[in-house]
């Protein structure tokens, strides 16, 4: 046994340790609120009612962001449309139709591999693939298929935790009353994960909305108001990176951030809320 | 419900050979009995006796849950079961052997909906239909009077005893031939007990009943035939008052004299 030379007595240890760990996670909340407050001190106070509803003008320098929400919606919408299906079959399969083994492991080594890649890699190949391979242009439909790719992973492993969460005995009373395999998991087994699927889905709304990097690449920074799916788009985020790295104006970049850090606020509470409602549920 | 017309069969289920294994583990030894139409018929036994695995092939859900692999026959109203597979013929064959699990599994949602699931995936669709198979499972499980204003209850949220008694009303309404119970009673209150022996009593006319029980009281109270398992083997089976009062061996009298198990 290796022990640490005892400067202190036992009992101010304890009292130091608990005091400085008790920093650590001041620090941490502490960082997370000077951001916010960061942001919305100097942003709040430019977003009213007009700022929300009036377009862009002057590339952005006055009047409002109206057409950035619109092509934020209709990326992630996009983006989630494209995703929970897909995320949710893989999901089911991987939880109920098969069992632990080399093919899961790799399924969910390569989803966890995704995860992992940064952002900016999948908006070069969102460029590569949808904008000038699939000659889909800077539109809504690349960054939307872009966004779905980067979300997917997050989906897949919310969906299947969910999916294992839900008791065994479901499925098996489920089989007993003359449900078949397919007609328990639509039935029961769905219902009962749905909180926790939607958990996933929100969390991919969530990083949809904030994600630059991928979307710059493949939506483009059109400030019109998209009219079609092949319409290029500029998102909130990547308008308020545009306005502040081209200095066009700072009291709309933060104002733009404001908007940008409540929605992202309201999003993350919304998953939170379900995910306890789900958790305490099988409890 | 089944092909009872004209001629009186006497054996609902005949277990001929049959043996469980689980990954080559043998669950059960070559059993061979007989359960008889229109009785409650109880198999007792220590844990580990194999006693759930037999009651789980008769169904079939040890094979397909808990891979199980079993040799042997197993005939219900003179038709081989062991054979059945494909999801639609599963299906079939569970609307006519209902089970009731050992610890109460109402499925989250109203106690209509409880009861109405497996009506619905039946085909049952209407309304007034499945009304009418509502309050008549529940009436046959005694608990209509209890629950019949507040049906859309979650199921969850009744007591254990109710919860029990709700999935028995669940496995009734599909108006199986066979009622499997696992147990059913082991963690349940003497009164919610005491219903669901009488539901099985008043039902045996049209039901079959395979009771498993670690309660040898009740297997005595209730069971028409009584089957005693220990570790893997059948050792007999015969009328409850006989193997209550003189067994053919002795192991059974020690059991149920608890002097093991």
């Amino acid at each position: 046994m290796i022990s640490l030379p005892r400067i202190l007595h036992p009992r101010h240890a304890q009292v130091v340790a608990k005091a400085v760990l008790w920093a650590m996670t001041l620090a941490t909340v502490g960082v997370l609120f000077y951001i916010i407050y960061f942001v919305l001190r100097r942003g709040l106070g430019h977003v009213g009612w007009d700022f929300l509803t009036e377009m862009p003008r002057r590339s952005g320098s006055v009047g409002g962001i109206f057409s950035t929400i619109v092509g934020t919606l209709y990326v992630t919408g996009v983006g989630v449309i494209v995703a929970t299906p897909i995320g949710l079959g893989a999901a089911i399969y991987l939880a109920e139709y098969t069992r632990e083994g080399r093919l899961t492991r790799i399924v969910r080594f390569g989803a966890e591999s995704l995860a992992n890649v940064p952002s900016i890699i999948f908006g070069l190949f969102g460029f590569a693939f949808f904008v000038t391979y699939l000659r889909f242009g800077w539109s809504i439909l690349s960054g939307g298929l872009t966004l779905a790719f980067m979300i997917l992973p997050t989906i897949i492993r919310t969906s299947e935790e969910a999916l294992r969460a839900v008791p065994a005995s479901y499925r098996e009373v489920a089989l007993s009353l003359g449900a078949s395999k397919w007609q328990a998991i639509v039935r029961v087994v769905m219902p009962a994960a749905a909180p926790g699927i939607l958990t996933g889905i929100i969390l991919g709304v969530g990083r949809s909305v904030s994600e630059t990097a991928a979307v710059i690449f493949t939506s483009g920074v059109s400030l019109k108001m998209p009219h079609s799916l092949f319409d290029s788009t500029r998102t909130m985020s990547v308008h308020f990176y545009t306005l502040t790295m081209e200095s066009i104006s700072e009291p709309k970049a933060y104002a733009t951030a404001a908007v940008l850090v409540i929605t992202i606020l309201l999003i993350n509470v919304a998953a939170y809320a379900l995910m306890n409602r789900f958790t305490r549920k099988f409890r | 419900m089944s092909g009872d017309s004209g001629t009186y069969a006497l054996v609902k289920i005949a277990a001929r050979d049959v043996e469980i294994r689980y990954r080559g583990k043998v669950a059960l030894k070559p059993a061979t009995f007989d359960i008889r139409t229109s009785t409650i018929h109880s198999i007792i036994g220590p844990a580990g006796s194999g006693k759930t695995s037999f009651l789980r092939s008769l169904n079939l859900m040890s094979i397909e849950l808990d891979g199980a692999a079993i040799k042997g026959s197993i005939k219900v109203d003179e038709e081989e079961i062991l054979t059945i597979r494909g999801a639609e013929k599963l299906a079939k064959l569970r609307r006519r052997i209902g089970i009731v699990f050992a610890t109460p599994q109402p499925l989250p949602r109203s106690i209509y909906e409880n009861i109405a699931f497996g009506p619905r995936i039946a085909g049952t669709k209407k309304k007034a239909d499945l009304d009418a198979l509502v309050e008549e499972s529940l009436r046959s499980a005694h608990m209509w009077d209890e629950v019949k204003d507040r049906l859309d209850l979650m199921g969850t949220s009744l007591s254990g005893g109710q919860q029990q008694r709700l999935c028995l009303a669940r496995t009734l309404a599909l108006k199986p031939d066979i009622v499997l119970l696992d147990e059913p009673c082991s963690a349940l209150d003497p009164i919610s007990t005491y219903k669901i022996e009488q539901s099985m009593q008043e039902l045996k006319g049209n039901v079959t009943f395979v009771l498993v029980t670690n309660n040898t009281k009740q297997a005595a109270r209730v069971a028409d035939r009584t089957a005693f398992f220990l570790m893997g083997e059948l050792v007999e089976d015969g009328p409850t008052s006989k193997i209550f009062t003189r067994p053919n061996d002795q192991r059974t009298g020690d059991y149920i004299e608890g002097r093991f198990g």
